[in-house]
């Protein structure tokens, strides 16, 4: 299974699960090419890049690809700088419909400050 | 789906509309406003650092279509003039976002950006992407509109 993001664009450091929710502390990798455009001398994640590690969890605790049929809201609270953010904490908690098909919600905060909140629903690549 | 004539903007102006750089470009053409629709496009190269396995990945599209509306709302606040300073949009939320599709290296992906609400502060628009034969992704896209103060470049 191949990733766009994990260990190049960020790390799991710890990650810890309780029923349905995993909590997950992650590092920014800070010289990531991105970040030469978003934006030049003022580094910011991109809300796609949030979304993108948010699966990337859900794919690292079911073990298999994902990819979204949908998502339902995708807030894009506070701005996240890769410089002056050392770990992020990404909340996820899966709920599987049937064998292939999974609702994602998720926050990502950055010690107390909510950045990312989403609901979406994702599918498994067969 | 739609004759799109020749664009109004290209790459490198479409850098006026966008605080992105390269490598983190997703639009690069403008084609302007047809009955309150506008219109944008990307050509996916193989060197776009948002590649999945020779196709443009989930985030490339959304992030084609967040583009494509904060291009679309630079030039809704520079053609009615709400005031005389430059403004750009920046995205807060997508909502009801629907994949169906995804496109290759070598393929076009157009952009429609319909403003379904706006005022001095704020913006939905109703975002679809698509190549000449299917459609790629739906949704809407909230945004705010700030001050551009400061110059990307």
């Amino acid at each position: 299974m191949k990733q766009m993001l994990i260990n190049n664009f960020f790390k799991i450091k710890e990650h810890t699960q309780e029923n349905e929710s995993t909590l997950f502390i992650i590092e920014l990798i800070k010289n990531h090419p991105i970040y030469d455009g978003h934006f030049p001398g003022n580094p910011i994640v991109p809300g796609v890049c949030s979304i993108e590690m948010i699966k990337e969890c859900a794919e690292f605790i079911l073990n298999c690809s994902l990819y979204f049929d949908s998502i339902e809201q995708c807030k894009f609270l506070s701005p996240i700088d890769p410089i002056k953010t050392e770990t992020l904490t990404i909340a996820l908690k899966l709920i599987s419909f049937n064998e292939n098909e999974y609702s994602i919600s998720a926050s990502i905060m950055s010690q107390l400050t909510q950045c990312v909140s989403i609901k979406s629903k994702a599918i498994k690549k067969l | 789906m739609i004759d799109l004539p020749e664009p109004i903007i290209t790459y490198p102006s479409i850098l006026d509309y966008l605080p992105q750089r390269p490598p983190m470009v997703m639009v690069d053409s403008y084609y302007g406003s047809f009955n309150d629709e506008a219109y944008t496009s990307l050509y996916i190269s193989r060197d776009n650092i948002l590649l999945e396995n020779n196709e443009l990945s989930e985030m490339g599209m959304m992030d084609f279509l967040a583009q494509s509306g904060i291009v679309q709302m630079g030039n809704m606040t520079f053609i009615t003039e709400f005031s005389k300073e430059s403004k750009m949009g920046v995205i807060c939320q997508f909502k009801n976002f629907k994949f169906y599709s995804k496109a290759k290296v070598g393929e076009t992906i157009y952009g429609k950006v319909k403003k379904t609400f706006s005022n001095e502060t704020m913006a939905s628009l109703d975002v679809e992407a698509f190549t000449s034969s299917k459609i790629l992704l739906k949704g809407t896209i909230n945004a705010m509109i700030i001050n551009n103060e400061t110059n990307a470049d």
